[in-house]
């Protein structure tokens, strides 16, 4: 199934549900609230219903954005936005450095702590050697 | 509603049989959810409580309430073994406060150096003051390392050694050779996500099994019968239909109530409901008046700052600028203990010494530094200090006050999990009833919980409690009947204060209650004050009949949600409390300056030739029991004696008390 199509199915589904809505099925005491929260509610546990018959509007809608960024990347690259974009039509264009810098803890050398010649464990100084449990000033157990 | 629901369901099973499918995407046989018109064949409406509010009915082996570390282990524990379980609960399992517990879990594998866990039980009698019960504690220290081995195996990533061991780091007062050896290391950590990675590990292995979720489920009360526990009643908060889950065996871990405090560590959400629950049903919670505190916890965000910020240079100072605590510790300052700090800094702020508008914290002052040495020793504090606090470290001070992490008490369990209460002098077991977790109290944390046992205690107790159901029951056995009507008294207090038309909102009641406990049930406990907090808090608990909703809907009505968990946490408040304004002694948290001993049956500081043993009435190393009668308010206590003894004495031998010293 194209990307198209799949779009134009939930399009058409979406609409169903506004007709529906819009007859005024409602039980009086359930929905109490005015009719557009009751088809956001409406659309919210059908979309739900969707992801878990697989994730598969989720797909969708990511794959129908990405087409559009791709429609319009180009002539965003040449206009240079002042702004890094993290989207992914920006993404190859970042430096992974620079956001790198930003991080206060500079990851170990293949993940092993020089001293203590631990793998996988925290990054920076030791947590524990102030008795508690510290990372980033923070106390997390004690 | 329903005809939309109906044509969606349709539609989806029109396009999800459709050839053309995307691979990823398959139809699964897991009961994640369910509607009320929808697939579940054993769940049948009636309306034999309230015609306005149907109520499903769900017939399973087990249910568990809470779905953190705790819950999690035992729901797939008992799916493991066979059982039609369902687990209740509010949040998403991956949301749960256990994601937020970063530090690690103790366990005596001996990576690091020989180690033995009788070692550790000895650590966690000492740290729990001899309140724990010795039983539970050796269960729990002995299960230590198959159960974190058993995590490693679901595919927790514990960081290693060289060698490819679990490496395992000094931390949470834990010592070698029964405290003559030195310094033990025993804690295993993920990086610095040990919660987080663990919720994800039990969440990802609980989906192998046939577990049903129901997700954002509210559990209102257990269902009691004959005294016995026959299931859970609980609020679907996305549809607003009420729910009945009958099963031979509830397991409750729903987690803690820092939620009662004004500033507290835990996720809006802990609420205690659990322990409310068990209070309704009229059954005793356990030693809730031993709460843990940390002197520094940032004002309105609830993160604590490291005892380094103290260690490094920094000061703690009251509104008139001084080191207040030259008085109070003229020789340590602020390098003493937690318990000295966060007293000192309650008497400052109740002798009207305190700063900000309500005067109601003080300030660590950390900018007479030099800012490279702050950057160097504590990387990460002012970033930390601008987002939680808003203030430039090395401009500003940082606004603290003692702030409550972890709850100690909760419902009194056996070492198995098994819920008890105490009769004719006796421990009797509730048929049906098992709790674990933070919610539980087993207890093994007695007075005060050691750093990187409580991880340990989730894991080990979720999973007893689903090796007890297993051991003593069947699958598929056939459910005792219900009452018709029962869960009726539940739902006409949800209808009841759906339609609250006092003149309090519930914002306000809530905020009283955190302020009253923040100021006399908190760190310094003396008589008066607590008595003063005693009758303040009967009178905010009476408030709660005056109370006013907005919300009168029944679809994700959080308004009224959060009123249910207010009066949660009410009962837990009250009965915290209470129970401290009587436990005349100081044990572990609990530190009163009127009675600043430990008074136990022998005065274990001098030899014990010669000494009268104190009859149970006069000494106070016994388990608090409370009980409350929820329409007044009135708390009564009871106590129960601490399990001296080991499981099997020549094992492990049980540790006499002493006076605890470090």
């Amino acid at each position: 199934m194209t990307r198209a199509s799949s779009f134009s199915i939930v399009k058409t589904f979406l609409s169903c549900v506004i007709f529906c809505c819009d007859n005024g099925k409602a039980h009086n005491r359930l929905v109490q609230h005015p009719r557009r929260m009751s088809l956001l509610h409406v659309c919210c546990t059908t979309v739900r219903g969707f992801v878990k018959k697989g994730l598969f509007l989720e797909s969708t809608y990511t794959a129908c954005h990405r087409t559009a960024g791709y429609a319009s990347g180009g002539v965003a690259k040449d206009k240079e936005p002042l702004k890094k974009a993290k989207t992914p039509q920006g993404r190859f264009d970042m430096d992974e450095t620079e956001s790198k810098s930003k991080d206060v803890f500079e990851r170990f050398p293949d993940d092993v702590n020089p001293e203590t010649k631990e793998k996988g464990g925290p990054r920076g100084p030791e947590p524990t050697r102030y008795g508690d449990w510290e990372k980033k000033g923070r106390c997390i157990d004690f | 509603m329903a005809a939309v629901c109906a044509v969606s369901r349709v539609l989806g099973r029109k396009i999800v049989s459709s050839k053309a499918l995307p691979v990823v995407c398959q139809t699964s046989n897991r009961k994640l959810h369910f509607s009320i018109y929808g697939k579940r064949g054993d769940a049948k409406v009636s309306d034999a409580i309230s015609t306005q509010y149907p109520v499903v009915d769900h017939e399973f082996d087990a249910v568990v309430v809470g779905a953190g570390g705790a819950g999690l282990r035992a729901a797939f524990g008992l799916s493991e073994a066979g059982f039609n379980t369902a687990c209740v609960t509010k949040l998403f399992p991956t949301r749960s406060h256990t994601v937020a517990a970063q530090g690690g879990i103790n366990a005596a594998l001996g990576n690091m150096e020989e180690d033995d866990w009788r070692w550790h039980f000895y650590d966690t009698v000492k740290g729990s003051d001899w309140l724990g019960d010795q039983d539970a504690i050796h269960y729990m220290t002995e299960q230590a390392p198959a159960a974190v081995v058993e995590l490693e195996n679901f595919g927790m990533p514990f960081s290693r050694t060289e060698e490819g061991r679990i490496y395992q780091r000094a931390f949470g007062g834990q010592s070698l050779k029964f405290g003559k050896g030195g310094q033990a290391h025993r804690c295993c950590c993920v990086a610095d996500r040990t919660g987080h990675a663990l919720l994800h590990t039990l969440y990802g292995r609980s989906l192998r099994y046939d577990t049903s979720y129901f997700v954002e489920y509210f559990a209102l009360d257990l269902l009691m019968e004959d005294g016995e526990c026959k299931g859970v009643i609980a609020l679907c908060m996305e549809d607003g239909s009420i729910h009945r889950f009958r099963a031979k065996n509830t397991v409750i871990a729903t987690g803690g109530y820092g939620r009662t405090y004004f500033s507290c560590t835990s996720a809006h959400t802990s609420t205690g409901d659990g322990n409310a629950m068990v209070t309704r049903a009229g059954l005793p919670c356990q030693d809730l008046e031993f709460v843990q505190f940390h002197p520094t916890g940032i004002y309105g965000a609830g993160c604590l700052i490291t005892e380094g910020c103290r260690g490094e240079g920094g000061i703690l100072i009251n509104s008139e600028g001084e080191r207040f605590m030259e008085r109070y510790a003229p020789n340590a300052k602020d390098l003493a203990s937690r318990d000295v700090v966060s007293r000192s800094m309650t008497i400052e702020i109740r002798e009207g010494r305190g700063v900000g508008p309500d005067k109601d914290h003080v300030y660590l002052q950390l900018h007479h530094l030099p800012p490279q040495q702050l950057a160097a020793r504590l990387p990460g504090i002012s970033e930390t200090a601008m987002i939680f606090a808003g203030v430039d470290v090395t401009k500003e001070p940082i606004p603290v006050l003692p702030t409550v992490h972890y709850n100690m008490g909760g419902i009194p369990t056996n070492y198995k999990g098994q819920v008890i209460t105490h009769k004719d002098g006796e421990d009797t077991v509730v048929p049906g009833l098992y709790a674990c977790g933070e919610s539980g109290c087993a207890s093994v944390h007695g007075a005060n919980r050691l750093g990187a046992n409580s991880l340990l205690d989730l894991v080990v107790f979720g999973r007893a409690c689903a090796l007890t159901i297993a051991e003593t029951n069947t699958p598929g056995e056939k459910l005792s009947p219900l009452k018709p009507n029962a869960g009726e008294a539940s739902v006409a207090n949800l209808d009841k204060i759906r339609f609250a038309n006092g003149s309090t909102r519930t914002s306000e009641i809530r905020l009283n209650m955190q302020k009253t406990m923040q100021s006399h049930a908190a760190v310094f406990r003396t008589g008066d004050i607590l008595k003063e907090g005693c009758d303040k808090m009967d009178s905010v608990y009476k408030s709660l009949d005056d109370i006013k909703t907005f919300d009168r809907g029944i679809v994700w009505n959080t308004d009224l949600v959060e009123t249910l968990e207010l009066q949660n946490l009410m009962l837990n408040g009250v009965q915290t409390i209470v129970s401290a304004e009587a436990r005349t002694e100081s044990r572990g948290a609990h530190a009163r300056e009127d009675f600043k001993d430990r008074v136990d049956e022998y005065d274990y500081s001098k030899s014990l030739q010669g000494q009268v043993k104190k009859p149970f009435e006069q000494h106070w190393r016994k388990h608090t029991l409370s009980y409350v009668d929820p329409k007044t308010g009135k708390v009564t206590l009871e106590y129960r004696p601490v399990i001296d003894n080991s499981l099997n004495a020549e094992e492990c031998a049980a540790i006499p008390p002493a006076i605890r010293s470090y």
